[in-house]
């Protein structure tokens, strides 16, 4: 299946330090092997949906070959390559990003104060274009504003954004 | 699943069961997803990552010469015998 | 959770090894020496009072050894056996010398109470109660070369040799030696969970001496 996932720059895993093997004129990189485990080992991905919570440097395209798991926000598999650099995602797409989370918060500002406290943290992310931030703190805001629910909508607003701006096809 | 959201000052507590590998499928993705949006945090895995590097170039004390020396005789006259 | 010995398979290469022990291979002997005397020393100290002590516990385990090799069987990896004769030796050292069993009360005595991070570094109260208040700061990526950076090396080594005697062991045998936290357990006969809160406990407090060092973070 293809899926997502985010790696640090020089397409390092964020949390395993591997070093993925890159493609080369369209050709995907060399299949990354990892043993299955229910626990912690095995190429992880996500999928669209999930995109607003594994935000880093990079975004890459990743065919997972074999028994695809589906754990908590991530997909795990035995095997798995890079296919192709996302390359919109860019300074300028997160600093995008930051800012439509930022319109979202100062409208759940309107209906809370507590909600309104967040605002400040927002353009702060918005400044440091730290993506990642924003879309936790846009989370926190909706949570604030009025629930769980709001925070899971807010979420879902950010992976259409994502999938939108970044053309991302197949939403799940 | 993740609602309950780990503040730092719990993270640093569980930072060696994260490295090594005893927290459950739930925890460990606690803990990254906040690592993700967390730049103090991030921080603090890599110098953790960091001092066990620097530990490894440590090295330690060991035995004196004459004792290996001693040793190595005291097996020769085992295999002698 | 202990890995029940009947299951144990011998790491690859061991059979080879204790086959040349047994036959008297001194350079086979001389090896195993050079390679576990250090981790050795560190374990016996944790039982003895000196030093010096320690060096001739670890002599007279090697001597275990060498009587002893003959009747060893290969039910469990030849580090653990060795590992197995210095605890005894050095327990019943420490005894002689009136120090009590370092490790019987360990999970309370050196473990408990102590933040891994001072709790002034978090915010106490607020939206952001637990959060940093001055974040850690991003170090400098290590050089590749092991001569570089000996002055880091030097200050994670004066804060290993600062720790309590038990931490010093487990982040020496985990950490400098490279130990699994299975043969860790086995060598010092502690449960998971103590072997993985003392490492936590050490390694916080290295990484501390080092933030202190690096950052001028007063500790």
């Amino acid at each position: 299946m293809i899926a997502w996932k985010f790696l640090a720059p020089g397409a390092i895993g964020p949390f395993s330090r591997v070093t993925w093997p890159t493609p080369t004129e369209g050709v995907p990189g060399l299949w990354l092997e990892a043993q299955v485990h229910p626990c912690a080992s095995g190429v992880h991905a996500c999928e669209a949906s999930d995109l607003p919570f594994w935000l880093h440097a990079e975004l890459w395209e990743v065919e997972l070959e074999g028994p695809v798991v589906r754990t908590g926000r991530k997909v795990v598999a035995p095997r798995g390559r890079l296919v192709r650099r996302i390359d919109a995602w860019d300074r300028g797409a997160m600093h995008d990003f930051c800012g439509d989370c930022k319109t979202r918060v100062e409208e759940y500002a309107v209906q809370s104060d507590e909600a309104a406290a967040y605002v400040a943290d927002l353009a702060d992310d918005v400044e440091d274009c730290h993506a990642a931030a924003a879309g936790d703190d846009a989370s926190r805001a909706a949570e604030a504003a009025s629930g769980s629910v709001l925070r899971n909508a807010e979420r879902i607003a950010q992976s259409r954004f994502l999938v939108a701006r970044l053309g991302l096809d197949g939403g799940d | 699943m993740s609602d309950q959201q780990l503040t730092c000052e719990e993270l640093v507590e569980i930072v060696t069961e994260y490295l090594e590998g005893g927290l459950s499928d739930a925890e460990r993705e606690r803990f990254e997803e906040h690592v993700v949006v967390c730049s103090g945090c991030a921080n603090y895995l890599d110098q953790i990552r960091m001092t066990i590097e620097l530990a490894g170039r440590v090295t330690i004390d060991d035995l004196m010469e004459e004792t290996k020396i001693e040793l190595l005789a005291a097996f020769r006259d085992w295999r002698r015998e | 959770m202990d890995a029940p010995e009947a299951r144990y398979a011998p790491p690859p290469g061991q059979a080879a090894i204790v086959e040349a022990l047994k036959r008297g291979d001194e350079r086979t002997f001389s090896g195993l020496v050079a390679e576990f005397s250090p981790s050795m020393l560190r374990v016996a100290r944790t039982y003895v009072s000196s030093r010096a002590v320690a060096e001739e516990v670890v002599q007279e385990a090697w001597l275990g050894v060498i009587s002893g090799i003959g009747r060893f069987e290969g039910r469990s990896a030849l580090k653990t056996w060795i590992f197995r004769i210095l605890a005894n030796i050095a327990k019943t050292r420490g005894e002689r010398e009136g120090r009590s069993v370092p490790f019987s009360s360990v999970g309370g005595r050196e473990g408990e109470g102590e933040a891994a991070v001072d709790p002034d570094r978090f915010l106490d109260a607020g939206r952001w109660a637990g959060h940093w208040t001055s974040a850690p700061s991003r170090w400098p990526e290590l050089p590749e070369e092991q001569l570089v950076g000996r002055e880091k090396v030097g200050v994670v080594e004066a804060a290993i040799a600062a720790l309590p005697e038990v931490q010093r062991t487990v982040i020496t045998l985990r950490d400098v030696e490279g130990w699994s936290s299975e043969e860790v357990r086995n060598a010092l006969d502690l449960s998971e969970t103590n072997q993985r809160v003392l490492l936590h406990r050490a390694r916080s407090k290295v990484r501390k001496s080092l933030e202190g060092y690096l950052d001028g973070v007063q500790t």
